[in-house]
Order: C-alpha cells, then structure tokens, then sequence
C-alpha cells in the first residue's frame, strides 16, 4: 500500500472517530503534524463531511484545533450551506411546477433529506437534486423538463450511451434504466428525475418504487413543502443506495446512522413488509447497519437485527468495506463486485456477468487474458522470463474452471445427483475385511 | 435606542457555536456567531443597548462589551435582519466598521456574515460551473485503470 493511500487511512479513522465523538469533550485533535490537516480536510471533501465536521470541531477544545483547518472548512461550510439553501428553492419550485401539470413527484436525499435527519440545511453537503416519479409519467416529466430549460446530460461516466439514456421514450430505457440527469438552465445545478432506484440488477435489493406513493409523507422545507417518501423506505433506499456505491461517501452512512439513533420513530413493522417482498432490500440494509455499527458507534436495535438479519455475504462484505476504508481512506465503489458479492442466485449471477461483458466488452479482454492473479501463480510457478506465458494458462484456466461450474449449476438444476458432493464420497471409508477361509491361519485385516 | 429584531420571514438553524438564518423575503442566507446571534434573539424592542449587553453576556457565555455589541447591531441590520429604524449606531469613537470587520474577517471570526445573495439573472455573466457530483468509481475507468478484482476468478 502507498504512503498516500496509508496517510489517507489515518485520516479516515480520525474523521470516523470525530464523528463518534458526538458531545465535543475533551478528547480534541489528535496531535499530529501540521501537514496532515491537508490531508484531513482532503479526507473530508471526498466523504463531502466538511460541514459536519467543521460543526464538531467548533464544539472541540479549540486550541488544539490548526486554525488553518478552521478556515479551511469555515469556507466549504459556508460554500455548502448557500448551496443548499439556494438548491431548496430551486426544489420547491420544481416539484410544485411538476405537481401543477400533474405529474406526482417525490424528492429523494438533498435538502428534505437534509432536513428530515438533520433538523436543518446547513449540516448536510447536497450536490444536486433528486426526484422520484411514476414510471407512466417519464415521457410527459421528460417533455415537461426539456420545456423548461433542463438539458438531458450524459452520465459523466458513459458517455457513450448519452442518446440511448436521453431517450425517455424508449421503453427499454424506461424498463431498464433508472434516471435522467439534467442540467439546469443556469448551468447551476443537476437535477436527476428518477423513476425507480436502482438499474434493473439492483432492483431487488432497493425497495418497491411502487408501493412509495400510499406512504409518502410532507416535509417542511424553510421556501415550502414537498413530498418525499416516508421514513421507513427513505432508510430501506438510502441503505440501498450505498451499498450499491460500496459506500464510498461516508456522508451516506452518516445519513444512516442519523436515522438508526432514533430508531424508535421507526414504524419496523413497514419495513418488515417492504423486505418481504424485497428481500434483497434486507440485506443492503443489513449490510449497512453494520458498518454504522462498527465505524460509527451507532447501536443497533433489537427489531434491526431480528428485521434485517445478517447473512454470511452480508457480513463479509461489510468487513471487506470497513477494511478499505479503514486502509485506504476509501472503498473501491466498485458496484460489479459488490453486486456479485450480495447476489446469492447463479442464474442472475450469469446474466448479470453476460450483461456486464455485452455492455463493457474491453473488461472482458482485461480480466481474461491481461490481469494475472494469484490462483494463476499458485496454479504453476513459472520464472520470471516465462512468466509471459500466464497470459495463456489463465484464460486456459478460467475456461476450464468456469465450465466446471456451469455444468455442475445445470446439473443441480435439472435436479441430477450432486456429483461433487455425492453422499456416497462423504461415507467414511470402510474397511472390507476378507473372509476369513478356515484354512488361512493368517490374522484378519 | 431599544433595537428590535425582524423576526418576520426569517428561519433560524441553531447549530454548536453558530446561528444560520434564511432569509425568505430577499432570498438571503446569514452565519451569526455566538454574540450576534444572542444579540439579534434577544433584540425584542423592550431593552436598552446596555440592558442587551448585559443579556448578551449571560446569555452567549462569551464576554461582551457594549462596543461589541453596537457592532453586531449595526453588521444585523446592514444585512437587513433588523426592523427599520430601530438601529442607530452613531458612537463617537466606535472604529469604522469596514475597519472593525476587516480585522473581524482576517480574524476569521466576523460577526455576521451573508454568504448567499439572489440567484443570478440570465443576462448576468456566466453562471459558475456546476458543482462538482460525487462521480463515484463504480463505472469501468478508461483501460488501464480497472480496478483488480481479479481474485474473484
């Protein structure tokens, strides 16, 4: 590991130790050289903890404080709180103006989310808006935003599918897609009108868009009000959606954590229902609970653990997460392997990966053939001058194994005899003993 | 002089060791400090300037002079969070107040500060450029960038 990504680990755990440190105290800044403050507030950008952060260290013993860090975020939250408050009107006036044409609209994390946990605009770092509305209303919401001056923008991160996700109106978009993002007028801010949570292999383990609506409720906002979904599923999609980004923000699990401290407000018997029918939903909760448990200090009710069990894979992708973050400073927010980690099914497992190579073909060259890993080395140690020739063995390999696999999954699934673990090969072995003929004088075996 | 506080189309966020107040009515977003905002909570139009030092230093935990607080009176109500007329600083002696607030700002402790104003016209000049998303690294980076989960075959 780097000394970058080390010195950003420490920061991590002080910023996580900050945050547990709810009451000021007397506990302050960790000593330490005055270059790491850079670091540190580095640390907090990334986790978009800046705010916050600069609240709790106010109510720190103050000269232990670098004043240089003080400022430092003085800015980023004064920064954020303006943005906030302007992003709150622009909120206000959207969904009203969405609500007049009638197209029902819930909003989703941003200022009501900041409001609803935090009691206020000013703690909570929001970077663009996000709205919720009904899947037979995309088209006429598309048109309705087009009209209005928001511009469809390409995903940052692919950009070459920008026409096919700017196209509401193709239904395979509206059925396997999740979002639009726009561009306001201004040029300002971005606005993302959503119709459901998640893409469609991470839909089972975010709740049910649908069931939203009988259950949303108002939240006040300074400007107005706007409907946003009720508590229960805000904390089921918000565990979603971080799990999903393998909760690189820290913002996001603090947002859980909030919401977790007063359990109680939380009706469990609605979440109870929702993961029924989600249960995929359960398990990204699960997952989240416990890194607010274990990097946050947040406890963990009883009905929590009884709701939302953990699982062997919940728990190990947990501990694998709460390691980057501790090591690295942060996690991967590889969704590829998070999903594989979560998703129990072999049959969604393979068309997720079949889904996966079609969309990105040049991962599939990279994985197969470019990247060596252990099980290749382990396979055959070759020398150093020879070792070209792993560029060969591991696709040989993961073929062979993969096929392996596959037929066993067939067979299980057609209901054959589990050959690899047939009953009959986990028998202790007997020992057959000769019958002893009358006329052999020798000692049985 | 009694100041009162214009209470009417304001929402105040308390948070540890500072005050935001969102102005409806101008659209305006204020950070007060300990003492201004002890000042602009407990300017009712009932106590005189000595009266509201004393309040101020019970109430804010801070010390607090009278100049001290003529100060915040005159900064809350050029920000426009005081009634009309009910502010007049004119103390012989009292240091100008770019003075006082250029040395409260280097200070970085000003006492009350706007840090918001309207959202910018069309015609204005060029909006900012948006802020920044959270572009987490979930999607493939370009070649040459993946990260390795190689382990997984």
């Amino acid at each position: 590991m780097s000394e970058l990504q080390s010195s950003r680990g420490d920061a991590t755990r002080h910023l996580l130790q900050l945050l547990v440190q709810r009451d000021g105290g007397a506990g302050g800044w960790p000593p330490a050289a005055a270059s790491d403050w850079k670091t540190f507030a580095e640390t907090c950008d990334t986790h978009q903890l800046s705010p916050l952060v600069y609240c709790r260290l106010k109510q720190l013993i103050a000269p232990t404080v670098p004043s240089e860090l003080l400022d430092y975020l003085r800015v980023r939250f004064r920064e954020s709180c303006s943005h906030n408050y302007r992003l709150a009107s622009k909120l206000v006036n959207l969904t009203s103006m969405l609500e007049s044409e009638g197209v029902g609209v819930l909003s989703f994390k941003g200022p009501s989310l900041a409001m609803s946990v935090y009691g206020g605009l000013s703690l909570r770092q929001c970077l663009d808006l996000d709205l919720i509305i009904r899947t037979d209303q995309v088209v006429k919401g598309a048109k309705l935003m087009k009209s209005w001056g928001y511009e469809p923008t390409p995903m940052p991160a692919r950009p070459q599918l920008s026409p096919f996700l700017c196209r509401p109106e193709n239904s395979r978009h509206i059925d396997r897609g999740k979002e639009i993002q726009y561009l306001s007028p201004d040029g300002t801010f971005y606005v993302d009108l959503h119709w459901q949570f998640a893409d469609r292999f991470w839909r089972p383990f975010s709740p049910d868009v649908e069931k939203l609506w009988e259950r949303a409720v108002k939240q006040h906002l300074p400007q107005g009000s706007v409907s946003t979904p009720c508590r229960e599923d805000l904390f089921l999609a918000l565990c979603a959606h971080g799990t999903r980004h393998r909760w690189w923000c820290l913002k996001w699990l603090v947002d859980v954590a909030e919401i977790l401290r007063k359990a109680d407000a939380l009706d469990w018997s609605r979440i109870q229902e929702m993961t029924k029918t989600r249960p995929g939903a359960g398990a990204a909760a699960s997952v989240a609970s416990s890194l607010a448990h274990d990097l946050l200090e947040v406890p963990v009710p009883a009905k929590a653990e009884r709701i939302l069990p953990a699982t062997e894979r919940t728990r190990a992708l947990a501990s694998a997460i709460q390691q980057e973050l501790l090591s690295r400073g942060n996690s991967s927010g590889d969704e590829h392997t998070t999903l594989l980690a979560l998703e129990g099914r072999s049959a969604v497992r393979m068309n997720y990966r079949a889904a996966r190579i079609a969309r990105y073909p040049e991962s599939l060259f990279r994985q197969i053939i470019a990247e060596i890993g252990p099980k290749d080395r382990r396979l055959i140690r070759l020398p150093r001058k020879l070792e070209f020739l792993y560029h060969f063995i591991r696709p040989a390999r993961l073929v062979l194994t993969r096929s392996l696999h596959i037929a066993r999954t067939l067979w299980q699934t057609a209901g054959g005899v589990r050959l690899l673990h047939s009953p009959l090969r986990e028998m202790p072995r007997q020992r057959v003993s000769r019958p002893q003929s009358k006329l052999d004088t020798s000692p049985p075996r | 002089m009694k100041p009162l506080a214009r209470k009417s189309g304001i929402c105040a966020e308390n948070l540890p060791e500072e005050v935001v107040l969102y102005d409806k009515t101008h659209d305006k977003v204020h950070c007060l400090n300990k003492t201004a905002a002890a000042v602009w909570e407990n300017s009712d139009g009932s106590k005189t300037v000595d009266e509201l030092t004393r309040v101020v230093e019970a109430k804010s935990g801070a010390p607090a002079d009278r100049k001290l607080v003529l100060q915040a009176l005159e900064e809350l109500d050029e920000a426009g969070l005081m009634e009309a007329g009910s502010v007049v600083v004119a103390e012989a002696g009292l240091p100008s107040r770019r003075e006082a607030v250029g040395k409260m700002v280097m200070a970085g402790s000003a006492l009350v500060a706007t840090i918001v104003a309207a959202a910018p016209k069309a015609h204005a000049s060029p909006a900012p450029d948006p802020p920044k998303r959270g572009n987490p690294p979930h999607d493939p980076p370009p070649i040459g960038h993946w990260p390795p989960d190689h382990h997984k075959f």
